[in-house]
């Protein structure tokens, strides 16, 4: 056993902290899954490959020596696969390929053709025997055809931190696959130089985490001790079990014992698996001390309390006194946006400034712009790298360096950023993701409720709009009341009297006024009739927009009938042909629809009163799927071209001379249908008669 | 002949008249008495004796 064959032991450990990182990083993607496939296969190459050299397990040198061959091959296929995924293109091929190789070479390892020899008498010898180029040669396409991808991708590349990713992610594969060739020289492969590239790989990728995704070694360390005290505990725990279930039932089997003491533990671990929980507080509270508590109180205050806090002022100084205590950070800041201008300046520092700081971003600042854009969390060395923020003032960079600014905050709410939050630099370390992922959490909520706060004003302005606005609608309606009762009061009491006195002078004085007299006299007297019909016909339309519905199954051809009853009273001797169809029912206010069928009958009687064979028809019929109802007569109809006239009040399409009216009926009609829910059409030609037809969906 | 008085409630002094002119014209030659609103009507009625208060006739087909 030499000191070479620590290499892979400090390879596989040097390992460990990485596969902690990723497996507590959330939120968890693909790329995370890909990397730990690759750090497991990585770890077992490496464990392998240090049993092998080790002076451990000599009698079983073989089955290490064909096991660290598979776990070779799958590293370096799930290396490809994983920083593949970073490149350029598709990789169809690549993953056939690699997975083929892994296939073939588990395969020749379980036939025992590879290797093909072990000797252990001078270092490890290793002998791969004549297989060697079918393992060999796809390796070599794996490593080219992922150094091309990743360099046209680090070509094509803008963004800065994106390009510095592709970049460790290629000195990573370089190292592997430069210190892996050295498996081709059978001299190099006694000894275990290529964990050298494993080592480095390791080495260059805990650095770029640690360095740009901005991951502590803290929090690996919290991670890794909270795990590893659980498992202890588990270990602990199972083999206490194990002693308890052997001497209690005292069987000599230990495969029985371990099979129940198993089953036990795995009962009473599920039972208590929120102990993981206690671990995690414990160590948690371990690491943070006096800031853990602050932490606890920022994620309750995010979690639960926020609501009760509407604007930004109250929020800021409840909740930067607990950014500050569980970040640990000397001061932080809210920038809130002038009223004037629209530049950021800052309105809240925690702890209390002894002077008030004159930092001030233009609301057209690379940074502004970012923050806006990204909705993020932007780092201070950010403004450094990256070409866009070149072109801020010389001034809010001189300040940012001045208060030692690390990061900002956006705060957005609907779309705008209506505050920043900035911390400054902590005085020993840098902010982890952690940290930075609590106060995204914190303002993503902080966004959230202001949103809500947004839309609950929004709502209680429009009830308030609403019952302003209904509060107007019933005035306008007793306004509208009031006017018609005094319409049917006041404006008629007079043309009572109008009447009335002309009757008297037509009574009393009929001898000394000449026939003319009396003529004109029986004029007026017909045009205070003419008068009161009017108002009568008003007075009917308005109750008919007001009146409350009340619907009911109602027999149209019961209804019909009686109207039909009443006209052929009025004038008996007029011959007209009424056909009405039976069983015409429909949901409706009886009354309303008693005054347009009426409405619409007495339109028909009228307009074909100069018919020598008058037939009107009272039916139902199909208009589209619904049902429709119609008067049709053979009178005197009208010209298609006015039909937009024929609803509206006081509008009448024939001459008063002609036929008699008011000019309302129809739009009485109008009103009754519509408020039914339903539609009013007619049809006609001149001379040939009208159709009205009418639906009743449902009352509105 | 009833010789009960009638009791007109009427605000419009041209609807009295008329209406005193049509009962003249129908030889009705009861006592009319006129109260211009109902409070007036109560007071007015309680002082002629033996008041039955009949149903109310509205004479007028001028319907509201």
């Amino acid at each position: 056993m030499t000191g070479y064959s620590y290499i892979p032991l400090i390879a596989a450990i040097s390992y460990i902290p990485l596969f902690i990182i990723v497996i507590s990083s959330r939120p968890f993607h693909r790329r995370h899954l890909l990397f730990i496939l690759y750090l497991a296969s990585a770890i077992a190459w490496s464990s392998t490959s240090f049993l092998l050299h080790s002076s451990f397990l000599p009698e079983h040198k073989m089955l290490l020596a064909r096991l660290m061959t598979v776990a070779f091959t799958w590293m370096a296929v799930q290396l490809y696969v994983f920083s593949r995924h970073y490149g350029y293109g598709n990789y169809v091929a690549g993953l056939a390929i690699g997975y083929t190789l892994l296939t073939i070479s588990i395969a020749l390892a379980a036939l025992g053709y590879v290797p093909e020899s072990v000797s252990v008498s001078n270092g490890v010898q290793l002998s791969i025997g004549p297989w060697f180029p079918v393992l060999f040669v796809p390796l070599i396409y794996l490593v080219v055809d992922n150094v091309q991808a990743l360099v046209r991708k680090l070509r094509a590349l803008t963004d800065q931190v994106q390009r510095t990713r592709v970049t460790y992610i290629l000195i990573g594969v370089c190292l592997m696959a430069f210190f892996s060739l050295s498996n081709s020289v059978d001299f190099l492969r006694r000894l275990p130089i290529d964990h050298f590239g494993n080592l480095a790989a390791a080495c260059v990728w805990t650095y770029a985490t640690v360095q740009h995704q901005l991951v502590d070694v803290r929090s690996v360390a919290r991670r890794g001790l909270s795990w590893a005290a659980i498992v202890i505990v588990a270990i602990i725990g199972y083999l206490f079990l194990y002693a308890v279930v052997g001497m209690a039932t005292h069987v000599q089997q230990r495969a029985l014992v371990t099979a129940l003491a198993t089953i036990a533990a795995l009962i009473i671990g599920l039972s208590i698996y929120q102990l993981r929980y206690v671990f995690t507080r414990l160590v948690d509270r371990l690491f943070y001390r006096e800031r853990y508590d602050y932490r606890q109180k920022l994620e309750d205050f995010a979690r639960n309390r926020i609501r009760g806090v509407s604007n930004l002022k109250d929020l800021s100084g409840k909740l930067l006194p607990l950014i500050i205590g569980s970040l640990g950070c000397p001061h932080a800041y809210v920038m809130l946006p002038e009223k004037s201008i629209g530049d950021f300046v800052v309105e809240f520092t925690e702890p209390e400034p002894d002077s008030k700081s004159v930092l001030r971003m233009g609301q057209d600042s690379p940074v502004v712009d970012w923050l806006k854009r990204e909705n993020k969390y932007l780092s201070c060395d950010k403004l450094d790298i990256m070409p866009e923020f070149r072109g801020m003032l010389a001034q809010e960079g001189m300040w940012l360096k001045a208060l030692n600014i690390g990061g900002f905050f956006p705060i957005i709410n609907r779309g705008n950023l209506v505050g920043i939050l900035m911390l400054e630099n902590k005085q020993s370390s840098r902010y982890t993701l952690e940290d930075i992922n609590l106060v995204q959490t914190v303002m993503h909520q902080v966004a959230v409720t202001m949103e809500k706060e947004f839309l609950q004003e929004q709502l209680r302005k429009r009830e308030q709009e609403l019952t302003l606005s209904t509060a107007e609608l019933q005035s306008a309606n007793k306004e509208l009341e009031a006017f018609v009762h005094s319409v049917s009061h006041d404006l008629r009491a007079p043309l009572r009297g109008i009447d009335g006195w002309s009757l008297a002078l037509l009574e009393d004085y009929q001898d000394k006024i000449d026939q003319q007299g009396c003529q004109y006299l029986g004029r007026i007297r017909t045009e205070t009739q003419r008068m009161d019909d009017l108002i009568n016909a008003l007075l009917q339309l308005s109750r008919v927009s007001r009146a409350s519905l009340e619907l009911k199954l109602v027999d149209l051809t019961a209804m019909a009938q009686t109207i039909v009853s009443r006209l052929r009273d009025s004038q008996p001797d007029r011959p007209v042909e009424f056909i009405i169809q039976p069983k015409l029912m429909a949901q409706g206010d009886a009354s309303l629809l008693d005054i347009a069928l009426h409405n619409l009958l007495e339109n028909a009687w009228k307009f074909s009163s100069r018919c020598t064979h008058t037939r009107i028809e009272f039916g139902e019929t199909n208009n589209e799927g619904d049902q429709a109802f119609f008067v049709r007569d053979n009178g005197v109809g009208f010209d298609m071209a006015y039909s937009d006239k024929l609803f509206g009040a006081f509008q009448r399409l024939h001459k008063p001379s002609d036929f008699p009216g008011t000019g309302i009926g129809l739009a009485t009609v109008q009103r009754i249908v519509r408020r039914h829910g339903g539609r009013l059409w007619a049809n006609a030609k001149v001379d040939e008669g009208a159709t009205f037809y009418f639906t009743l969906t449902g009352a509105v | 002949m009833n010789h009960k008085p009638i009791l007109l409630v009427e605000d419009n002094s041209s609807d009295v008249l008329l209406i005193k002119r049509a009962l003249g014209k129908g030889h009705v030659a009861n006592k009319l008495l006129v109260a211009e609103d109902g409070k007036e009507a109560w007071t007015t009625s309680s002082v002629v004796k033996n008041t039955t208060c009949l149903r109310p006739v509205n004479c007028l087909h001028w319907s509201y």
